[in-house]
């Protein structure tokens, strides 16, 4: 029967081509610790980037110090780091009564400031958007662009004036044996930091991060970030899947073993709970509950085991008065026992077919609720999965629609496995059976 | 009838069933939004939980409850307010986005599926299909955003966000719409291409009725069948979609309601508001199933 299965599943262009989809994306998210870097590793430079960008492969803080060994240095003989020496300033601008306050990094109350060009406005969550040089005049109307009414409160970052240093690092089996600055020999340890850095020599070749898919605002990797986020995504969806099979298996089982009066009530039951809407009890349950992966697999697990149990049901139902049943049965056999060897197994197929579709619509909940915020939670901290990597990316859209590549990354590889685990589901269900296609829609 | 009869019984077991579960999640609910950091003193907690009502008993805490959700005069966390107020500000908005977006589906739904339907294979029909396929898959939450970055930023033609206006209306609707949209084309189209070779349509052909009218009046009402059942399902779509698409659009309705709610820890306004939604699609399903026996004669048999 697997044979036959696969041979009309092929037939079908859409579906393998889906197939291959859900594999390779299967397969990167599964590889993601080894081929992207930890998502949550922050780069020192605050502000996205876009795709295909390169930054210098340095920390946030980089220490050197005589004799000491670094990891920047290991496997190079000198390092060059060019630095540029200005200092940022954070300049707090608010309204106040409708009329605007600006507050130097010191907290002091200014009257005016003077904004230079390529100054960058720093919202809420980091946000950031580029700033109007002029004159800001404090008690005076704000600005359209630094603030807005709705939200009163932004910050304007300022580079200072900048020099260029040339630090130069020369490094023995992994330890520093000598610091200069600009030529001049430095004898103790110093510490650069990481945003500073315009560029990496390592023996002369550059040394860089390089972001195929762009950076977030807090400078994360978006290929990392995106292939982790699909890691929880499929995880949710295979787990919750399992647990919705194995309730609407048991169930349906049950029911079709028995039939008559139990059969009766349990057909009741589930036609009573098909009209539940069940999403939104799951955000009731989110609201009450603490969010941990477990509660996540539970919940969007009883949601879709409803269509399970049918199906398990009326194949029961059919199964149940063949003979081999009735061999287990004289030859006292516990219900229990036929129900899970004899009963069961035979009715496997459809069930696994229908679970191929169950699989986007459970990954297509949990995405709803980390969108809305009611993701999966560790130690109290929410855990990127697609859904919320989309609230992200909507969020970096700002009002000018910079930062595509924030909703655009996350929206693509999300919709992308949806369609092809469609195309899967749908493939598997008309090869198996065009009956059945029509029972579960 | 038989099918609307068991519908009609089992309605207030659904949402019995809805109200036993919100109010079992509130009452076992983890962290309220008056926890506080030191230990209260019992007498006053004691005297806390006489005003919310929480020494009496359990069923009589649930009938209280679900009384209060029923003439809307529970308690919100917002002082002075109650469930009753909020949902009645709010409720219009919510319903004329959905009622649109309902409309918007249904329409283009119909119009995809006939046009597909009116040169079958011919590219119009697979373009149809294949991104009434497509769009099945891509969530309202990905749609959204979507038109706001195209429609509202690069081309401002609409409005990104917001609400009071005509021109407000449109991205909402159409990214609520769209799902439901694909979703209608795609089985009205597989019930006219059912259609096609039935024998009062080639009756019809064979007498010289035009193609057009051949597919509006004798293919389209059976096709409206599947439409007509799958009304329930896209009402709790357009009910879950609402609460995603207000947010996107910064629209002040129910759905957005729900989140703010949900973020508050608000318990009793997500109680009432999920038991809102549980009845408005319970409603739905029983509209729906009257229009199918509207439309199709033979359910009406059954």
């Amino acid at each position: 029967m697997n044979g036959t299965l696969w041979s009309h599943f092929r037939r079908d262009r859409w579906a393998v081509g889906g197939l291959a989809v859900v594999v390779v994306v299967v397969a990167l998210c599964v590889l993601a610790p080894w081929i992207a870097p930890p998502p949550e590793e922050l780069r020192p430079w605050l502000g996205a980037r876009p795709p295909l960008s390169r930054d210098p492969a340095v920390a946030l803080v980089n220490r050197f110090a005589p004799g000491e060994a670094t990891a920047l240095a290991a496997g190079c003989r000198q390092l060059e780091l060019t630095l540029s020496a200005g200092a940022d300033r954070l300049y707090r601008c608010a309204l106040r009564r409708g009329s605007l306050e600006i507050r130097g990094p010191d907290a002091r109350l200014l009257d005016s400031l003077t904004v230079p060009l390529g100054a960058v406005v720093v919202g809420p969550l980091g946000v950031e958007g580029a700033a109007v040089a002029g004159e800001l005049r404090a008690g005076g109307a704000a600005p359209r662009w630094l603030v807005d009414p709705a939200r009163p409160v932004r910050y304007l970052r300022l580079s200072e004036a900048t020099a260029v240093q040339l630090w130069s690092i020369d490094c023995n089996d992994g330890r520093v044996s000598a610091i200069r600055c600009d030529g001049v020999p430095v004898d103790h340890e110093v510490e650069l930091r990481g945003e500073r850095v315009l560029a990496l020599r390592a023996d002369g070749r550059e040394r860089n991060a390089f972001h195929l898919l762009g950076t977030d605002q807090q400078g994360r990797d978006l290929w990392s970030r995106t292939l982790h986020g699909g890691r929880l995504s499929l995880l949710v969806g295979l787990v919750a899947t399992a647990v919705s099979l194995c309730i609407g298996v048991l169930y349906g089982a049950i029911a079709g073993y028995r039939g008559g009066r139990t059969d009766a009530v349990m057909v009741a039951g589930i036609n009573i709970l098909d009209a539940v809407p069940f999403l939104f009890l799951v955000i009731l349950l989110m609201t009450a509950l603490d969010r941990s992966l477990i509660i996540f697999f539970a919940a969007l697990g009883a949601v879709q085991w409803l269509t399970t149990a049918r199906i398990v049901r009326a194949q029961v139902l059919s199964l149940a008065a063949g003979d081999f049943v009735l061999a287990a049965r004289s030859a006292g056999l516990p219900p229990w026992r036929i129900i899970t060897r004899h009963l069961v197994p035979n009715c496997l197929g459809p069930v696994l077919v229908f679970a191929a579709l169950t699989v986007p619509a459970v990954i297509l909940e949990e995405s709803f609720l980390s969108f809305i915020g009611l993701g999966v939670q560790q130690d109290g901290r929410p855990l990127d999965s697609w859904g919320s990597l989309v609230a992200q990316g909507m969020a970096g859209l700002g009002s000018h629609g910079g930062q595509v590549w924030l909703l655009a990354v996350p929206a693509l590889a999300m919709t992308g496995t949806l369609l092809a685990l469609n195309l899967v589901g749908d493939g598997l269900r008309a090869a198996l059976d065009p009956r059945l296609a029509r029972m579960a829609r | 009838m038989n099918h609307l009869l068991r519908r009609l019984v089992y309605a207030p077991l659904v949402l019995l069933v809805i109200a036993l579960a919100t109010f079992a999640m509130v009452r076992s609910a983890k962290g309220g939004p008056f926890d506080a950091e030191r230990a209260i003193d019992p007498t006053v907690q004691a005297a806390q939980a006489k005003r919310m009502g929480f020494d009496r008993p359990l069923p009589e805490q649930f009938v209280r409850t679900m009384a209060g959700v029923a003439d809307g005069s529970l308690p919100t966390l917002s002082p002075g307010q109650t469930v009753g107020r909020v949902i009645a500000g709010k409720a219009a908005t919510t319903a004329l986005l959905g009622g649109c977006a309902l409309i918007l589906a249904v329409l283009t739904g119909i119009a995809l599926a006939l046009a597909g339907a009116a040169r079958p294979s011919s590219w119009v029909d697979r373009l149809t299909g294949s991104s009434a396929m497509a769009a099945v898959a891509v969530p309202a939450f990905v749609i959204g955003p979507v038109l706001v970055l195209v429609f509202g930023l690069w081309l401002p033609w609409l409005p990104a966000a917001g609400w009071g206006t005509w021109a407000h209306l449109i991205l909402p609707v159409v990214a609520l719409a769209t799902a439901p949209a694909a979703r209608i084309a795609r089985l009205a189209r597989s019930t006219l291409a059912e259609s096609a070779n039935a024998d009062h349509v080639r009756t019809a052909r064979a007498k010289g009725v035009g193609s057009w009218r051949v597919l509006a009046v004798h293919q389209l009402r059976p096709a409206l069948v599947p439409v007509a059942a799958y009304l329930g399902t896209a009402s709790a779509y357009l009910l879950t979609g609402s609460v995603v698409i207000e947010q996107v659009f910064q629209v002040p309705g129910l759905g957005s309601e729900m989140i703010q709610a949900a973020m508050n820890r608000d318990h009793n306004l997500v109680m009432a508001l999920t038991l809102l939604f549980g009845s408005l699609i319970i409603v739905c399903n029983l509209l729906a199933d009257v229009a199918v026996m509207a439309i199709d004669p033979r359910a009406r048999r059954a």
